[in-house]
């Protein structure tokens, strides 16, 4: 029997008007659920120019939340809410979070169409909060005005997308924590829709780790109104799927309750990836990815340098297009380059049609990124029948297990040793290739992905029990929490073992579960 | 796979300096027995920079797994069970360090921007607003006789639309980019000219010198505004001077050949076409491109403010032919706008000192009495230069029978600075009445002044001095309590 359900799919700048990661999965959950009919609802920063991605014939409607951009002054001015909002933000204790949850709520619940803190004094009751707050003795910097100023410009910005109508829908899916969720949970408490939260990137850490060069005051305040929003958001999500078990400690570290966690891998389409027949004739290390600082291409230009005194004539093949912005990284890159005397050796091929081609050229896959989340490349890579070499950020250990080698970012000697060891040692690199193959195939396929979604949703809905999660301990006695279905949709837990010997806290699939309107994914 | 915040879009991802021993810990991670200790120390040091400026230990955890160490690394080498409990151990330790006196580097306190204004870039604007004036001097014998509509019209009509169009500008420069800015000032410039072209031709202003004339202003002004949109006013100018050589080359053969003539002409036009293609370059570059721009359409509001930016540039620009260009002889350099010349660039050069005095005390104070009384000490210097000029020109208008013109041009000089205060703090329509109501009076008084009045020309400028005393005077008010209220500096 046909289940309806329409599903809002909240995303933060990317599908469909940005290409990379988060679009792929996307692209792969609209097009995977046929059956679904998907409301696209993209927070950009303002007016998207047009989708870059083609919509598929289940897209029912496509909704943009601009965040900049002129402001809609508020009918009524929330001046107790915004200030709770302030002191709750701010504050450490359980009071100080049930301040801002009120607060917010107070806001989500306003007529739509409106910017709630627009026009409001927030900078005047942001040093207020922050003065109460002090007295009470939470540790805070100094905040200048200037600080308040630029602070509260960004808190208006932020807590614009309140403000968003999305259509009447049966769940909403945030695609992150943050902004896309403040949706999901606006919609929550005007309509009562439950949400499930997938976080790609670890919300929080992004926010930290981009607010290191605001001054102190505005750093601060915007951090803590970001760990407000992103520890409100974990405790009102339905479901938290991560992408990797990586992403779910910090999720469980800011208050999502481990049982509503259930780690979802990223797959990819095993018929796309076919394996690979050969190997160049010239030692090549292939890298497949946008041109991007987090993708730190200069550690491994430098390990190719080094690569190279080992393995003469090593090539660098880099496949990936220049995001517009990142036009000077791409310089100092090929400056890099050709200071290091490599230009005989590395080919910047831009963008590539498949990132199976870019394999081909290659040996080994290598990913130098200091920031990921549960990155396609090497699922890819692997299923192509390729090993890896990767830096240890993110979920990439998980994803690679025994199948690869795995190295500290910013590292180029150690990236660079890995790399010598495998294009030395063809027995072994074809052994990984396969073992890498195979664990693809079982692991991370783009149908087992999608059929866990189809699984949540169905639970979420009502049309299906739903599954917990239970903690489990490791074989060296850390506590690793694992997600695992009930019967009869779980196969039991799947541990598959970590090049360091930890159990690796993946999650269990289970069969396909049954198709919300009798349909397949295509 | 990662996305940054759309309200965030910056990401600066701190390093750490080098690591010293680098350990490569490589997977497979054999366990291995490192001096703990020492490592821990080690770690410290090199955290204390961020250590420092960190809001709470999950941003030093951020920051320790960007740079590789996780929790198998932190429970190999640290022997705690969790990034997060070394983020902990790490920002304590770093604090008990800084407690006791141990060196390291530690980032000294944010820097604030002087008070000292850019003057190079106050004289290039000045420069550039002086551009219109060569070229209207250099042009005055050949237009001689050619209907108001094609001269001091197209002037007046082409300031307030300047006004009107580089507010807009800004606007649209600020949410969707560079070269949606330019596109809007194109697009409203060649509109409003176009509209320009059609009224002189309904006119029978004659062709095509008048419409030369009205063209070349509206290039003049299109290219200023777009020059100060973009911050491309040095280049502009640079290309602003084979203008002013052709305008001079025009008053120096105004008596010529005509053959010379015509190429002193032609020198200017193309020179002016130059002018507007390096100031409208941007608007064929690529235009901004992604999810996070706006579309480069102002919105409603934005439209009514840049209407009353347009007021009260149309007020400026009457004032400026009723008091400086009425009455002028056009081929000689008029001595009594000297003061106006170089007042516009010491009112920017005031306007700024005061913005970056506030800014200033935003920057750096901490609560609201402390920064009110700074504004009202900044605020008592800056009302007392602005009310220089109100009193030089009232001293001026007692004192120099038969040279009032002069002490006009200085009051001029003082409502236009005080205008651009209030027009500067969002007081639109006080900004429109204070160049409007004088405007008005003095064009009663002279041009407009029914035919049984007779009047002097120098008793036609003391009466226009008057006006504009007077409405100094309550504007001084305005502007004391405009510039005092923090409000203002939102």
């Amino acid at each position: 029997m046909a289940i309806p359900i329409e599903v809002a799919l909240v995303n933060e700048g990317t599908y469909p008007y940005a290409p990379g990661g988060v679009s792929t999965w996307c692209e792969q959950l609209v097009r995977g659920l046929a059956e679904v009919r998907w409301h696209l609802v993209t927070v950009v920063g303002g007016e998207p120019a047009r989708a870059e991605l083609a919509l598929p014939a289940n897209v029912a409607s496509l909704t943009t939340v601009p965040v900049w951009g002129p402001g809609r002054r508020p009918r009524h001015r929330a001046m107790v809410a915004a200030y709770r909002i302030c002191r709750g933000m701010l504050g450490d204790s359980d009071a100080d979070r049930a301040d801002f949850a009120h607060g917010l709520r107070e806001l989500a619940t306003a007529p739509v169409g409106r910017h709630p803190l627009y026009g409001l004094p927030l900078a005047d009751l942001l040093l207020d909060a922050w003065s109460e707050v002090t007295r009470r003795g939470v540790r805070l910097p100094r905040l200048t005005l200037g600080e308040a100023d630029e602070a509260a410009v960004h808190l208006e910005h932020a807590t614009r997308p309140l403000a968003a109508r999305i259509p009447r829908v049966d769940l909403v899916h945030a695609t992150a924590n943050g902004l896309s969720s403040l949706i999901a949970m606006a919609t929550k408490w005007r309509t009562g829709v439950p949400f499930v939260m997938t976080e790609h990137g670890v919300y929080l850490r992004e926010r930290y780790l981009a607010a290191a060069e605001e001054s102190p005051g505005v750093k601060a305040a915007l951090l803590r109104f970001h760990r407000a929003l992103v520890r409100l958001a974990y405790r009102q999500a339905d479901a938290i799927t991560p992408v990797s078990s990586f992403n779910r400690r910090w999720e469980i570290r800011h208050g999502a309750d481990p049982e509503k966690v259930h780690v979802i891998p990223n797959g990819v389409n095993p018929r796309r990836y076919q394996p690979l027949a050969g190997e160049p004739a010239v030692p090549t290390i292939s890298w497949v990815g946008r041109i991007d600082p987090l993708k730190d291409l200069q550690t491994l230009i430098e390990a190719v340098a080094m690569v190279r005194r080992r393995v003469p004539g090593t090539r660098l093949h880099l496949a990936g297009p220049v995001p517009a912005g990142n036009e000077e990284y791409a310089a100092d890159c090929r400056r890099l380059v050709t200071e290091l005397r490599l230009t005989d050796a590395v080919t910047f091929a831009g963008p590539c049609a498949s990132s199976r081609d870019a394999f081909a050229a290659g040996h080994v896959a290598a990913l130098s990124s200091i920031s990921e989340g549960m990155p396609y490349t090497v699922v890819e890579a692997m299923m192509c029948g390729r090993t890896t070499v990767s830096t240890d950020v993110g979920g990439v250990a998980e994803v690679v297990g025994d199948t690869g080698l795995v190295v500290a970012p910013r590292d180029p000697a150690a990236l660079a040793v890995a790399c010598v060891e495998l294009l030395r040692d063809t027995p072994r690199r074809a052994e990984l290739a396969a073992r890498a193959r195979a664990r693809a195939l079982e692991h991370f396929t783009v149908d087992r992905c999608v059929g866990r979604y189809r699984e949540r949703y169905l639970a979420l809905t009502g049309h299906l029990a739903p599954t917990r999660a239970v903690p489990v301990a490791t074989r060296t006695g850390q506590p690793a929490d694992v997600a695992v279905d009930t019967p009869p949709l779980s196969d039991g837990p799947d541990a598959p073992v970590l090049s360091d010997g930890h159990d690796a806290p993946v999650l269990s699939e289970g069969p396909d579960a049954p198709a919300l309107s009798g349909g397949r994914a295509a | 796979m990662s996305a940054d915040s759309v309200t965030q879009q910056r990401f600066a991802l701190p390093a750490l300096p080098a690591i010293q021993p680098p350990p490569p810990p490589r997977v497979p991670v054999q366990p291995v027995d490192l001096p703990g200790p020492d490592l821990m120390a080690d770690l410290v040091h090199r955290m204390r920079p961020v250590c420092a400026r960190a809001v709470d230990d999950d941003e030093i955890a951020a920051v320790l797994e960007a740079n590789g160490i996780n929790d198998r690394v932190a429970w190999r080498d640290f022997e705690v069970t969790s990034v997060f409990t070394l983020a902990a151990a790490v920002l304590h330790d770093s604090a008990a360090d800084r407690r006791t006196g141990r060196p390291g580097a530690i980032p000294g306190p944010t820097t604030v921007a002087g008070g000292r204004p850019p003057v190079l870039d106050t004289l290039v604007r000045a420069a550039l607003y002086l551009t219109p004036t060569v070229v209207a001097l250099g042009a005055a014998g050949y237009t001689g006789g050619l209907p108001t509509l094609a001269t001091k019209g197209a002037m007046v009509f082409g300031w307030a639309v300047s006004q009107a169009l580089a507010y807009l500008g800004y606007c649209v420069l600020g949410t969707a980019g560079r070269a949606a800015a330019v596109r809007l000032l194109g697009v409203g410039f060649a509109a409003v000219a176009s509209g320009w072209g059609l009224l002189l031709w309904l006119h029978h202003v004659p062709w095509p010198i008048g419409y030369l004339v009205g063209g070349a202003q509206f290039a003049l002004f299109a290219g200023t505004a777009v020059a100060l949109v973009t911050g491309t006013e040095r280049r502009v100018l640079r290309w602003a001077v084979p203008c002013w050589l052709f305008a001079a080359m025009m008053a120096g053969t105004a008596a010529a050949a005509p053959g010379v003539r015509m190429i002193a002409v032609a020198g200017l036009g193309v020179s002016l076409a130059v002018l507007c293609l390096v100031a409208y370059r941007p608007v064929t570059a690529r235009a901004d491109v992604g999810a996070g721009r706006v579309s480069g359409r102002p919105a409603p509001r934005q439209v009514v403010a840049a209407l009353g930016h347009g007021v009260v540039g149309a007020g400026q620009a009457v004032l400026f032919v009723l008091v400086v260009l009425t009455g002028l002889n056009p081929s000689r350099l008029p001595l009594d706008a000297i003061p106006l010349l170089l007042g516009v660039p010491v009112i920017e050069l005031l306007l700024l000192w005061h913005q970056r005095r506030v800014a200033v005390g935003r920057a750096t104070l901490h609560d609201r009495p402390a920064f009110a009384r700074h504004l009202r000490r900044v605020s008592r210097g800056t009302v007392g230069a602005l009310c220089l000029p109100v009193l030089i020109g009232a001293v001026l208008l007692g004192a120099t029978a038969g040279r009032s013109r002069l002490a006009t041009t200085v009051l001029l000089t003082a409502v236009y600075a005080l205008g651009l205060v209030l027009a500067t703090h969002r007081r639109l329509g006080t900004a429109a009445l204070l160049v409007w109501w004088p405007a008005i009076l003095i064009a009663i008084t002279g041009p407009a002044r029914p035919v049984w009045v007779h009047l002097g020309s120098d008793t036609a400028a003391a009466v226009s001095g008057l006006t504009l005393l007077a409405a100094c005077l309550p504007a001084v008010a305005a502007v004391t309590l405009v510039i005092r209220d923090p409000w203002s500096y939102r």
